[in-house]
């Protein structure tokens, strides 16, 4: 079930009164069972899968905690890692390199007759995988103590607020969560409420509000101007976060309310500057994991400049074709390791602005964050592209800015809730970035923007349902 | 002395912001009540803003709004579609040498037919129909309109998008958000016939006198139930809650998703439904008119108009019948594709070279005898 379905409004009416008349460990038992019926009613056979790789983690966990062994322990960390990278890899991209190779074999002549099985990708696999391995490797790390009672790693893994989108939660950060009594204040109670409606706002009216036109253009063949393309994919931007930040505010608001305290997913990437700040302001659960379990143990920037690049690209690599079974994520992997390793070199070679007057430092900024945003877009073209040949066809349209716009004008409800969304991410970027800028607001005025984006909200309830784009990965 | 509020305690300040949040909901629901308002008279165009929000008014609200006091009073398309042959413009006389096309149809049908028209000067055109008419509002026009006169050519304009409404017995039901108020029979399949459930109301007076009756009314609203597969209470009774600008957001969204679910059992990324009511339904239907029309020694025609979404579905379904029975017909997918956006408008219609080039066909067509195109 989704968090926008009417299945999932009564799942929560149930079971939200209920968590809290509960005592902590009963709390515990009933959010692992509604977990597991939130996840299974997908599909039920996904639960084998969730069971199957959370109970070899939690096992390995004990494992590595009791020995002092260290070769004994990286063989019980290379089993875990090997099991859930397998799982991962089978359920996951099979498929993709058996149809790749396939179609490598047929371009020198061979037919190859690979096996595509019918895998169903169980939905959500990346984000448990992750945040069930990080365990292991914090478990290993010695950074965590291995959690002993195997429902509440159960309930650490298949947490239902962000078991199939995110964010991805380290277990040094969930797991003591799970094991201590929560406490849920007018304050966390309020935040999360606000949280959830902000969340449904993004996904509801700007995300499903603009899909119509940018699937207008992206599922067009040919007629397409470079116009077309550039609004299209602007919208897409807009899509892509409205349905991703929206379902993670959906998630921590979710979670909020019953006392738990999910890290930060985004921060206004709308406004970043340059690579490296887009990657501290986009799904920052996952580029903090590539960073933290990944580029670090690879060297990170520690070997000089070349091996600062590699780490890089393979990192951005890796990390674009965690997106999905698909060339463009791949190819979408590699565009984002070039910028980085592209922005690397350039403050390598800055020169200092200290003698530049204010005034004209903050246009440069905010120059910075317009050039920025086009560069993050072409991107997102590589992103939401069908297939390299409409990439290509769509980047030789961006080289003729003057043709008609034929994109469809997304509804009064998607149009107006850019509108608040711009104003919105707006007011925080003057409050220096606070998430929680509008709690300083008096009560009436935030009366007020709770009242407008239930507005809002309910105006968008009328755009045609689309799936979270997340989920797919 | 007042308490500072990082000095409140927090419930109170919760509760307090609750409070504002209620009054300022209620503030934005009268404000926007009064800016986008309909105007009073139905026969002024509203505003692209007072429409939005009055999409999600009750049907029961708009009808009454549409019908207006009087006829004089009413919304020009309260006036169109009705199968009372007493409201239609009377037939005209057809000069010696020309031929006469009976057109049921809909705006799609009428931009191709207007435009040979303008092309072919021996022909005298007598449209009929309604806005956005479904197969069987068409066939119900055709068998009221053949006992009143000939045609030499009939042209049935049959339109992806409306076939849905062949499940209902009102393009209000099926058209919520812009409703029409005209009726028509729902057509089922009685053996290899067709039956028909006539509606009780079948003119605009006889709309307005329902409404005005809540008895009437009461007993529409079964008869509805019965025979309209769009009909839902919650959808047709207004009352207070049309007064409210959030609760016809809300009722707005229900009809979407209610609309949404009733199309994809009729209808998908892959075609039509085989198993749909409606496309058992309309071969027969066709054949019927075709046969009808011949027997009248005139020439049925049958355009097969896939808007966007629809790509070739209609032609499919219906293809191998029409040829199986001999009926000529034009589908425009072979002419222009519905996935192709450029042959199409904003709004939704063919563009004019589109309709020229349809029309062109069309036209040879009437000259060559019965093919597909």
């Amino acid at each position: 079930m989704t968090f926008v379905s009417l299945t999932f409004l009564v799942f929560i009416a149930v079971l939200y009164p209920t968590y809290r008349v509960l005592p902590h460990r009963w709390q515990n038992h009933l959010l692992l069972a509604g977990s597991l019926v939130f996840y299974g009613w997908w599909d039920w056979r996904f639960l084998i899968l969730l069971i199957f790789t959370s109970t070899l983690d939690w096992w390995v966990g004990l494992k590595l905690d009791a020995s002092s062994n260290e070769p004994l322990r990286k063989r019980w960390l290379v089993m875990s890692m090997t099991a859930n990278l397998g799982v991962l890899g089978f359920f996951k991209y099979f498929n993709f390199f058996a149809g790749s190779c396939a179609s490598l074999f047929s371009l020198f002549g061979m037919h190859a007759s690979w096996t595509t099985l019918h895998i169903i990708l169980p939905i959500g696999i990346s984000f448990y995988t992750f945040q069930s391995m990080s365990y292991t490797i914090d478990v290993y790390r010695r950074q965590l103590p291995a959690c002993k009672p195997y429902l509440d790693f159960l309930t650490f893994v298949s947490f239902f607020p962000q078991l199939v989108a995110g964010p991805i939660n380290r277990a040094v950060d969930l797991v003591p969560q799970v094991q201590r009594p929560r406490v849920v204040t007018s304050d966390t109670f309020t935040r999360g409420m606000f949280l959830i409606l902000l969340g449904l706002f993004k996904k509801i009216t700007v995300s499903d509000g603009v899909a119509v036109s940018v699937d207008a253009i992206y599922h067009r063949s040919h007629g397409v101007s470079g116009p077309d393309v550039v609004t299209a994919t602007w919208l897409f931007w807009a899509q892509i976060y409205g349905d991703f930040a929206g379902y993670s505010d959906i998630a921590r608001g979710l979670a909020k309310i019953m006392g738990f305290d999910l890290m930060t997913n985004f921060r206004q990437p709308f406004f970043a500057t340059d690579p490296s700040d887009f990657w501290q302001r986009w799904h920052i659960s996952l580029s903090s994991w590539l960073r933290d379990y990944l580029y670090i143990p690879l060297g990170g920037n520690r070997g000089g400049p070349r091996s600062t690049y590699q780490n890089l690209m393979t990192t951005m690599l890796l990390g674009g074709l965690w997106h999905g079974a698909a060339w463009n994520y791949v190819l979408w992997g590699f565009y984002q390791g070039l910028i980085l390793c592209a922005h690397r070199m350039w403050v390598g070679l800055r020169i200092g602005l200290g003698g530049i007057p204010l005034l004209v430092r903050r246009a440069g900024v905010a120059l910075q964050i317009f050039l920025f945003f086009q560069v993050v877009s072409y991107g997102w073209l590589l992103f939401r592209a069908r297939s390299f040949g409409q990439i290509a066809d769509y980047t030789r349209a961006l080289a003729h800015p003057f043709g008609p716009v034929t994109v469809p004008s997304p509804s009064l409800s998607a149009l107006a809730g850019l509108g608040a969304l711009a104003l919105y991410e707006g007011a925080q970027l003057l409050s220096g970035g606070d998430a929680r800028f509008y709690r300083r607001w008096p009560a009436p005025a935030r009366g007020v923007l709770y009242a407008t984006l239930t507005v809002l909200l309910f105006m968008g309830l009328s755009n045609p349902p689309s799936q979270f784009i997340y989920f797919q990965f | 002395m007042t308490t500072p509020a990082a000095h409140r305690p927090r419930h109170h300040d919760a509760l307090f912001t609750a409070l504002a949040c209620v009054c300022a909901l209620a503030v934005l629901d009268v404000a926007i009540g009064l800016i986008a308002r309909m105007p009073g008279d139905a026969r002024k165009p509203p505003s692209a803003l007072a429409m939005y929000f009055d999409f999600g008014s009750s049907l029961e609200g708009k009808l009454r709004r549409l019908a207006g006091p009087a006829d004089s009073l009413a919304a020009p398309v309260a006036h169109a579609g009705w199968l009372d042959p007493a409201t239609w413009p009377p037939p005209q006389p057809v000069p010696a040498g020309k031929r006469s096309i009976a057109v049921y149809g809909q705006s799609f049908t009428y931009a191709i037919m207007d435009t040979l028209a303008a092309h072919d000067t021996s022909v005298v055109l007598r449209p009929l129909g309604g806005p956005s008419a479904p197969p069987s509002h068409l066939y119900a026009l055709w068998r009221v309109d053949r006992r009143r006169t000939h045609a030499d050519i009939c042209v049935f304009g049959l339109l992806a998008s409306s076939v849905r409404g062949m499940a209902s017995a009102t393009a209000a039901t099926w058209e919520f958000e812009s409703p029409y108020p005209y009726t028509y029979p729902h057509w089922r399949l009685a053996g290899d016939s067709l039956s028909a459930a006539w509606p009780s109301v079948t003119s605009l007076a006889a709309l307005r006198a329902t409404l005005a009756d809540p008895a009437r009314l009461a007993a529409w609203e079964h008869e509805l139930a019965r025979e309209d597969d769009g009909y839902e209470p919650l959808l047709f009774r207004g009352g207070l809650s049309d007064r409210s600008v959030l609760v016809r957001l809300l009722r707005r969204a229900w009809a979407q998703r209610q609309m949404r679910e009733r199309l994809a059992r009729l209808h998908g990324a892959a075609g039509f439904a085989s198993g749909a009511e409606a496309m058992r339904v309309l071969p027969v239907m066709l054949a019927d008119f075709a046969r009808g029309v011949r027997a009248d020694a005139g020439v049925p025609v049958v355009l097969l108009l896939q808007d966007q979404g629809y790509d070739d579905h209609l032609v499919r379904v219906l293809g191998p019948a029409l040829r199986a029975a001999g009926v000529p017909f034009v589908s425009t997918d072979a002419i222009a594709p519905a996935s192709v956006a450029a042959n199409f408008m904003p709004d939704g219609h063919f563009i004019g070279p589109v309709n020229r080039r349809l029309a062109a066909v069309v036209d040879s067509l009437l000259g060559s005898g019965p093919a597909g195109h």
